[in-house]
């Protein structure tokens, strides 16, 4: 009875955390948005096994008899994660980790579907695309540019370069992968790593062989993570 | 600090992806139990070791089941009666000749035909061959002897009972009705739960060494053909992530990479990763594994490394 019980209430509990994971958003911080569906019904399932499993008191073989009491334990290492720590998106410790790839020419990422007139109106991967997919991205120098990213910079870097970054994930965190824009502002070392920031600027570009097109920085202002941070 | 917040992320990212798969293997498990007779079963599978793997490895293609969710199913087709060395074929062919990774293969590389033939064609080959070299292994051998023990009554179909040990409930005769909402329950939950004890470990393993082991090492090896190829399975193996989904991630190394190496990626990876070698773990002995290991390993590289002499 003791295990029935165990298992009714662990199943409970990961069926309202991923509900509750969902109805506040932070499932963004895990998986892909798309998936959203997915897990909420794979939390409404568990909901259902466990209200079974305290509705009818007899009649569970399998789970009296087939099922190992150690395979229960190492569901205490997942209710630490999911009552002590706050849910929270990958950082820049996750970029130095996985390194940084400055060739955008082999990236897609959904970006805002036709071509946007107005420069200053296209988003974080609208850029990554444009500039990704142009033979010559040169001849967007100039263009206004508005873009939303964490700031990310190692020592070696100039004191006046920092990197808009962004994780592109495919399907949940475990997939991500880094993608930076190379921003110039006078004072970026003044920049915390992992800072969000919404950037204006226009499109420059330089000798830097790995990625020779740039943001030129006119301002910038501090902002909370956005609801959704990754690109997909 | 940060990088175990990172890796609690990574951890629960996992977690939450596999736990659907999980669960749908489990409910397509439990229906195989409860209404498929393990004599409807053995029907479609040939009695010739060779042909049987070669099914096995196609059934694949009729469950959306990747690499967290093939385990439950194998291990019900091995209770059903299936030889367990004809179960790898399942559980090697599964996860990458499914509908759902064909059509992500396509979408992600869909001018590079080259590379979605090849996983296709290269996954079907090692798991129909892989299974029927396990078919020369005594089945005792293969089997976890606690899962022997427990689901096949500690003997293996070829040595002292021939039948199979899990029957759907009219097969035994026993009073139940095999429609019963609660037997599919309690069929689901035995088999979810079991699974998902394995699953956690082996997403905790893999999120530690993605948080602590630099990913950029593991791509600079690239400076060789072969160094390519062992490098991208190296980084299959570490990241672990869900076979409907490496082919994006493989994209983001394919101007790095050759077409052979992105191939041993996705060919490798859905079978071989640090958390479905945990889930293995439930059913087949520690050595079979390595052998199993060995051998995909092995396949792989001989395999990626011909074509890439030879074709790319």
């Amino acid at each position: 009875m003791m295990k029935r019980l165990t298992i009714a209430g662990l199943l409970a509990t990961a069926g309202m955390y991923l509900a509750w994971l969902w109805y506040t958003g932070a499932l963004n911080f895990y998986i892909l948005p798309r998936f959203g569906g997915i897990v909420l019904a794979t939390g409404i399932i568990f909901m259902g096994l466990a209200a079974a499993l305290l509705f009818w008191k007899k009649g569970w073989h399998n789970i009296e008899h087939h099922v190992p009491t150690t395979s229960l334990l190492p569901f205490v290492l997942l209710l630490a994660c999911i009552f002590f720590v706050a849910p929270q998106s990958l950082s820049s410790v996750s970029l130095e980790q996985r390194g940084a790839d400055l060739d955008l020419s082999n990236v897609k990422v959904t970006a805002t579907k036709g071509f946007i007139r107005d420069s200053s109106k296209r988003t974080f991967s609208d850029w990554v695309n444009i500039l990704g997919s142009s033979h010559n991205p040169r001849k967007y120098e100039d263009d206004a540019v508005r873009v939303k990213g964490f700031v990310y910079r190692t020592e070696n870097m100039p004191e006046d370069e920092f990197y808009a970054a962004r994780f592109l994930v495919r399907c949940c965190s475990a997939d991500a992968s880094p993608i930076v824009l190379r921003v110039k502002y006078a004072n970026a070392a003044e920049l915390q790593n992992d800072t969000w920031v919404d950037i204006t600027g226009v499109i420059a570009h330089d000798q830097n062989p790995e990625q020779p097109v740039y943001i030129d920085m006119q301002s910038y202002d501090i902002i909370d993570m956005p609801k959704i941070p990754y690109i997909y | 600090m940060e990088s175990l917040m990172d890796g609690i992320t990574l951890f629960l990212g996992i977690i939450i992806e596999a736990f659907p798969f999980l669960l749908l293997g489990s409910i397509v498990s439990a229906c195989i139990a409860l209404f498929v007779k393990a004599e409807t079963l053995m029907k479609f599978i040939p009695k010739h070791p060779l042909g049987a793997s070669v099914v096995v490895s196609l059934i694949g293609m009729l469950f959306p089941v990747c690499e967290c969710g093939n385990v439950p199913v194998a291990r019900r087709l091995i209770k059903k009666g299936i030889h367990p060395g004809v179960s790898m074929s399942f559980l090697l062919g599964a996860p990458i000749l499914n509908p759902i990774v064909i059509i992500t293969t396509v979408v992600a590389f869909p001018d590079t035909p080259i590379i979605w033939w090849g996983r296709i064609l290269l996954g079907f080959f090692i798991a129909a061959l892989v299974g029927y070299i396990f078919t020369f292994a005594p089945e005792d051998s293969i089997l976890d002897s606690k899962f022997m023990k427990k689901h096949l009554g500690g003997c293996s179909h070829g040595s002292t009972c021939s039948h199979s040990h899990d029957h759907s409930h009219d097969d035994h005769g026993h009073n139940h009705n095999i429609t019963c909402t609660r037997d599919v329950i309690d069929t689901v939950i035995a088999e979810f739960i079991t699974m998902a004890g394995v699953i956690i470990i082996g997403a905790a393993v893999a999120a530690a060494m993605q948080a602590f082991f630099p990913r950029d090492i593991i791509v600079q090896l690239s400076q060789s053909p072969l160094l390519s190829i062992l490098s991208m399975m190296l980084l299959a193996f570490v990241i672990s992530i869900c076979s409907t989904t490496d082919a994006f991630f493989a994209l983001a190394y394919s101007h790095q990479f050759g077409t052979a190496a992105i191939i041993a990626f996705l060919v490798f990876g859905p079978m071989i990763d640090v958390k479905a070698l945990l889930l293995m773990k439930t059913t087949y002995s520690t050595k079979i594994l390595v052998y199993l290991v060995a051998l995909v390993t092995l396949i792989t590289i001989v395999a990626t490394y011909m074509f890439d002499i030879f074709w790319a």
